[in-house]
C-alpha cells in the first residue's frame, strides 16, 4: 500500500473528481427502492415475521386465487430456486398450500390457506399505510400520473432485458446476483 | 345499540398490492437493476456494486472505505471484497489516510479513470435508453417524485427509529405531514439537483392544472 496525499490537498490532474453519477435517473430509481425495501423488509419482519420477498409471494397468489409456480416467479420477478425456497416456507408455516397440477405434473400451483388469506388481509392493510404515509409528499391526482410513469419505465426495462443476452457467472442465476446486490450480501 | 360485525366471507375475493406505488416500484426497480446489472457485466465484465465503487470512488478523487460502504449502501464485508477485487484488477489503489492510520483511502488509478469515463458513456446511453418511452417533462416530473420519496421516507425512518410507534402503525386515517425543506434531510443527494428538480415538479403541476 502506498502514502497517498492527504484528500484536502490542491488535486493535480489525475486526481480530479471525475463526472458523478448522480443525475441519472436509474441511480435515483435504486436508490429510492433500495430505500424502501430495507425500511419495509423490517417492518414486515418486525411485525409479522416474514421476509418482504414471502409477503410478496403472498400477495401474489392473492391477486390469482389459484397461482401458478410460473406466475409467482414472473410477477415478483423471483428466479425458481429463489421461489421454491420462499414458497416451502409459507407452506411450512400453513400460509399457503402447494398442490401438483393435475394437467402437468411437474408443474404446481399455490393457493393461500385460511390462516395465508387472514394474513394477507393484514399485510394489504399494513401495505396501504406504508404507501399513504410514503407517498403523502406527491399530490393525490399526480400520483396516478406517477403510476403511469412508473408503468411505462417498467415495460421498457422488460423489452431491453429481453433484447439483452443474460450475462452471469457460473452456477448463479443473474436475478439472484441482483438479489444479493439489493441484500448487500 | 352495538352494530353486530358482518361475518367476513373466507371466500371472498382479496385486495390486490398491484395498485400500490410501492409494489410498482418495487417492480421496476428489480427489472432495472436486472438490466443495468447484464448490461455492465456484458459490457465490463463488472457487477453493479463494481460499477458503483468506481462512480462513487470517481466521483470524489479519494473517498474513505467507510463513505463508500454508506453512498453504496453496502455492508463492510461486502464492499471490502468488491474493492480487493478492483485493486487486484488494477482499477482502486488503497492509500494510507495521513490523518487516520487505521483507515484507508481508495482512489482510481490511471486505468480505473478510464474505466469511469466508459461507465458514465455507458451509463448515459442505458438512460437513454430505458427513459426514452417518457417525454423529458415527464422524466423530470419522475426524478422529482423519486427524489420527494426518497427524502420522505428518510423522514419515516428518522421518526421510527426515535420512537418505533410512529412508524407505520394501525392508524386508519393517514394524515400527510408537511413536506420536509429542502437541504434539511439526511439523503444523501446533491441538493441544489433536488431543490430544483421540486421546483420543475412544482412548475409541472402547475402547468398541468
Amino acid at each position: 500500500m502506498s502514502r497517498g496525499p492527504a484528500p484536502a490537498d490542491e488535486p493535480d490532474e489525475e486526481d480530479r473528481p471525475l463526472s458523478t453519477f448522480r443525475s441519472f435517473a436509474t441511480l435515483h430509481l435504486h436508490f429510492a427502492a433500495r430505500a424502501l425495501e430495507r425500511y419495509t423488509e423490517a417492518y414486515y419482519r418486525r411485525e409479522f415475521g416474514l421476509k418482504l420477498a414471502e409477503c410478496r409471494v403472498i400477495g401474489i397468489t392473492a391477486s390469482y386465487g389459484i397461482a401458478t409456480f410460473r406466475q409467482i416467479c414472473d410477477d415478483g420477478d423471483f428466479e425458481k430456486s429463489y421461489a421454491s425456497r420462499l414458497i416451502n416456507t409459507l407452506a411450512t408455516q400453513g400460509l399457503v398450500d402447494k398442490k401438483w397440477s393435475q394437467v402437468d405434473q411437474r408443474s404446481v400451483s399455490v393457493t393461500l390457506t385460511r390462516a395465508g388469506r387472514a394474513m394477507h388481509r393484514r399485510l394489504h392493510a399494513a401495505a396501504g399505510e406504508i404507501d399513504a404515509r410514503w407517498t403523502s409528499v406527491i399530490p393525490e391526482a399526480e400520483r396516478a400520473i406517477l403510476l403511469r410513469n412508473l408503468d411505462a419505465l417498467t415495460a421498457s426495462a422488460r423489452n431491453l432485458s429481453a433484447n439483452e443476452p443474460e450475462q452471469s457467472e457460473a452456477g448463479e442465476p443473474a436475478n439472484d446476483k441482483v438479489r444479493s446486490i439489493r441484500s448487500g450480501s | 345499540m352495538m352494530a353486530t360485525q358482518k361475518p367476513r366471507n373466507p371466500a371472498a375475493p382479496l385486495k390486490t398490492f398491484r395498485n400500490l406505488i410501492t409494489f410498482r416500484l418495487h417492480l421496476l426497480a428489480g427489472r432495472s437493476e436486472r438490466h443495468s446489472e447484464n448490461y455492465y457485466r456484458a459490457r465490463f465484465d463488472l457487477n453493479l456494486p463494481e460499477c458503483r465503487v468506481i462512480g462513487i470512488t470517481g466521483g470524489y478523487g479519494h473517498v474513505t472505505f467507510k463513505k463508500v460502504c454508506e453512498d453504496a449502501n453496502l455492508e463492510k464485508s461486502y464492499a471490502s471484497r468488491i474493492i480487493n477485487r478492483l485493486v487486484e484488477r488494477g482499477y482502486i489503489e488503497k492509500v494510507e489516510n495521513p490523518s487516520d492510520q487505521r483507515s484507508v483511502i481508495l482512489t482510481l488509478t490511471t486505468e480505473g479513470r478510464g474505466l469511469h469515463h466508459d461507465l458514465v458513456e455507458a451509463a448515459e446511453a442505458l438512460n437513454r435508453q430505458l427513459t426514452e418511452v417518457l417525454s423529458p417533462e415527464q422524466n423530470r416530473t419522475m426524478m422529482a417524485c423519486l427524489l420527494l420519496l426518497t427524502e420522505r421516507l428518510s423522514v419515516i425512518e428518522a421518526s421510527a427509529n426515535s420512537d418505533p410507534m410512529l412508524a407505520v402503525g394501525p392508524n386508519p386515517e393517514p394524515v400527510a405531514p408537511p413536506l420536509p425543506a429542502v437541504g434539511q434531510s439526511e439523503v444523501k443527494i446533491d441538493s441544489a439537483l433536488a431543490r430544483q428538480l421540486h421546483q420543475l415538479l412544482a412548475r409541472a403541476l402547475d402547468d398541468a392544472r
